[in-house]
């Protein structure tokens, strides 16, 4: 039950929704369209569900062209930010619509739609609502309904469409690792759509990154954050810190500040480069062992680790420190990292960076590098 | 979704106003409705019931007056399903569909509300009668339509056309496409969706529309009179019944038969109370 995209695009009068997006997806997989709003990850799903038409480009599922088929010959499960259920039936009666308005011929009788509806409610453990009527419902309650609707046709294809955009947090984060158990158990393949990234790296097994209508990047959850192929994704998956400099005879140089590079990266001789740091491959150190230096501003305790925020300090020569975006650095520590330094607001401490990814001005992605510790 | 500021305005606080304005405002307008609404229906009742009501049995059971009411009767049977269908069919496409000329249509649906109906009659004089672009054509072929039932049908379906389009559009527009997009994703066909979820959602709107179509088609005099040439048992509605008795100074007569109307405006307002009620229920248990 794959999905194919070839060359798909997009566009409502001037502005472009789909720009050429090519895109597989394999039986059984879990994947997130991940990017912020107008980004196209909504069109880009309302159309292989059959809801919108590209201006050009194709679909393929099962390698069948679906591109102009109508949405009941694709068999797609569809679930809604807003749940969409019918407000007028009762929860029963949601879930078997599906089977009801199957032609006469394929309707399975009347004892089989009470069987296969009360089977759907208790996978998602609602059976006990079966009589209520949707309004009567929370969000959590309503969404996962609108779950079991959807699968009572047998979708070869779910398509989830912010499934949790509309809950409460607490719920959302139930909710995620409920819908991953689930497609553990039912394989179907399916494809959601979220501007939430931690949601993603969460449920999905494999991300799509989207900007402006393109695929910025697709892969594992794990390549993705490691890896990422653009200053978009490096920035949109996670918190980084931009440092604005160039690298020149084997060191990275931001402001009056010069990061030392393995020798191996000799070749890396470009005017402009940007250095991309995630708060969390930086180390403090006490000492003057440590590449930069700086200054504590704000201490942020986040449950199990420890968000700071620095600024540069003059280094000997009285240089104005490294050009950042923000003009802070944001560091990230581990609980126990935190009280072993016993760091406080005001403590000028030194800095040690493990981890780099570069990227030339804006697009061109390069390889990320760790820095080894010096001898 | 949108009813919270509904609920505001139910549940604003007291005014800062002094209980004396609030006391002068409400009695000011007690005072216009008694003096506007009430006292004419008071009015048309004592009237009518002047001459005792063996007068009145006689002017409401009276042949022509029954043919006028039959006429009425029929005139509402044609228009109002007629204008439901289209006003369902006008309102999906506007609130379901982007097209152009969209907003035309929306803005010629309220044509007849801003046209005086006199106009309005006057337009089909100009389009069927003797001198008209089909001059007389119809006519001349055995089918009349000025002075006769197709004139009249046409005129009131003119005038009551926005009706249920102007209820039902804001409506669907506030419920959205979602719940129709879900339906069809799960394998129903357009019409199936159409009786299982486009209807019953819109059923309480529906029939608010209905309800003030049909009491606008059985009570509408302007466009009317002008196509219908007044004549006595043969194209003679009830409204116009009413003004022809009463130029004939038959005063006791006109108002008796005034009172059917009045009894199908009564009649009409308790119907109207009845379905925004449960609209609102509706809206309010959608919303939540």
């Amino acid at each position: 039950m794959s999905i194919h995209v070839n060359q798909l695009t997009k566009r409502y009068g001037n502005f472009t929704a789909l720009d050429d997006i090519s895109l597989s997806i394999d039986d059984g997989e879990l994947v997130a369209l991940l990017g912020p709003s107008g980004c196209g990850k909504t069109t880009l799903l309302r159309s292989i569900a059959g809801m919108e038409f590209a201006d050009s480009g194709s679909i393929l599922l099962e390698g069948r062209d679906m591109t102009f088929e109508p949405i009941r010959h694709r068999q797609v499960g569809f679930v809604f930010q807003h749940y969409a259920l019918f407000n007028h039936m009762s929860v029963f009666e949601n879930v078997a619509y599906g089977l009801r308005v199957k032609p006469r011929a394929q309707r399975p009788p009347e004892a089989e739609i009470r069987r296969r509806v009360h089977e759907l409610l208790d996978l998602v453990q609602l059976d006990w609502l079966a009589r209520r009527f949707p309004p009567q419902l929370s969000g959590g309650q309503r969404q996962r309904i609108a779950l079991a609707r959807a699968l009572a046709v047998e979708p070869r294809y779910l398509l989830l469409d912010e499934p949790f955009g509309a809950l409460d947090a607490n719920v959302r984060k139930e909710l995620r690792g409920w819908l991953r158990r689930l497609h553990e158990e039912l394989h179907v393949t399916s494809l959601f759509v979220t501007h939430d990234q931690e949601e993603a790296m969460e449920v999905a097994s494999r991300i799509v990154v989207m900007n402006h209508g393109r695929i910025e990047q697709l892969g594992t959850p794990a390549k993705i954050y490691d890896t990422p192929r653009t200053p978009f994704v490096s920035t949109f998956i996670g918190n980084v810190n931009v440092f604005r400099g160039c690298v020149r005879n084997g060191a990275f140089h931001s402001g009056s500040w010069r990061l030392p590079l393995p020798r191996t990266l000799d070749t890396l001789h470009l005017a402009e480069q940007n250095a991309y740091i995630r708060p969390h491959d930086i180390e403090i150190l006490r000492g003057p062992a440590a590449d930069w230096q700086v200054s504590i501003r704000h201490v942020q305790p986040m449950g199990s680790r420890y968000h700071l925020e620095a600024v540069p300090v003059a280094d000997a020569s009285g240089g104005p420190g490294p050009e950042t975006e923000s003009g802070r650095i944001t560091i990230e520590l581990t609980r126990q990292a935190f009280k072993a330094l016993a760091l406080d607001v005001g403590h000028r401490v030194g800095l040690r960076i493990h981890h780099v990814h570069w990227f030339h001005g804006a697009a061109t992605p390069q390889q990320p590098i760790d820095i080894p510790a010096p001898a | 979704m949108n009813s919270t500021p509904h609920r505001h305005i139910v549940a604003r606080p007291q005014a800062d106003e002094t209980p004396l304005v609030r006391y002068l405002l409400s009695s000011l307008a007690m005072a216009i409705i008694g003096l506007f609404l009430i006292l004419p229906l008071v009015a048309v009742l004592v009237e009518a019931f002047r001459d005792g009501w063996q007068t009145y049995m006689t002017a409401i059971t009276d042949r022509y007056t029954r043919h006028a009411i039959g006429l009425t009767l029929f005139a509402a049977l044609v228009c109002v399903p007629l204008n439901t269908l289209f006003g369902v069919a006008a309102a999906w496409c506007i609130a379901r569909f982007e097209f152009p000329g969209r907003s035309l249509l929306t803005t010629l649906i309220d044509l007849p509300f801003s046209v005086s109906p006199v106009i309005a009659g006057l337009v089909f004089i100009l389009i069927f009668g003797a001198q008209g672009w089909f001059d007389g054509w119809f006519a001349a072929n055995g089918f009349p339509i000025l002075f006769a039932l197709p004139g009249i049908v046409l005129a009131t379906m003119f005038v009551t056309l926005p009706f249920v389009a102007r209820e039902l559009i804001p409506l669907m527009q506030q419920q959205g496409a979602e719940q129709e997009e879900a339906a069809i994703m799960l394998g129903a066909s357009p019409w199936r969706m159409l009786w299982t979820i486009t209807l019953p959602r819109i059923k309480w709107g529906l029939l608010y529309g209905v309800i003030l179509c049909n009491a606008r088609a059985m009570g509408e005099f302007g466009a009317v009179s002008v196509v219908s040439g007044h004549i006595r048992g043969s194209t003679n509605t009830l409204p116009l019944h009413v003004e022809i008795l009463y130029n004939e100074y038959q005063f006791s007569a006109a108002f008796a038969v005034a009172t059917l109307l009045a009894g199908l405006a009564i009649v009409t307002l308790i119907a109207k109370s009845i379905v925004e009620w449960r609209q609102q229920r509706q809206w309010e248990s959608a919303s939540s």
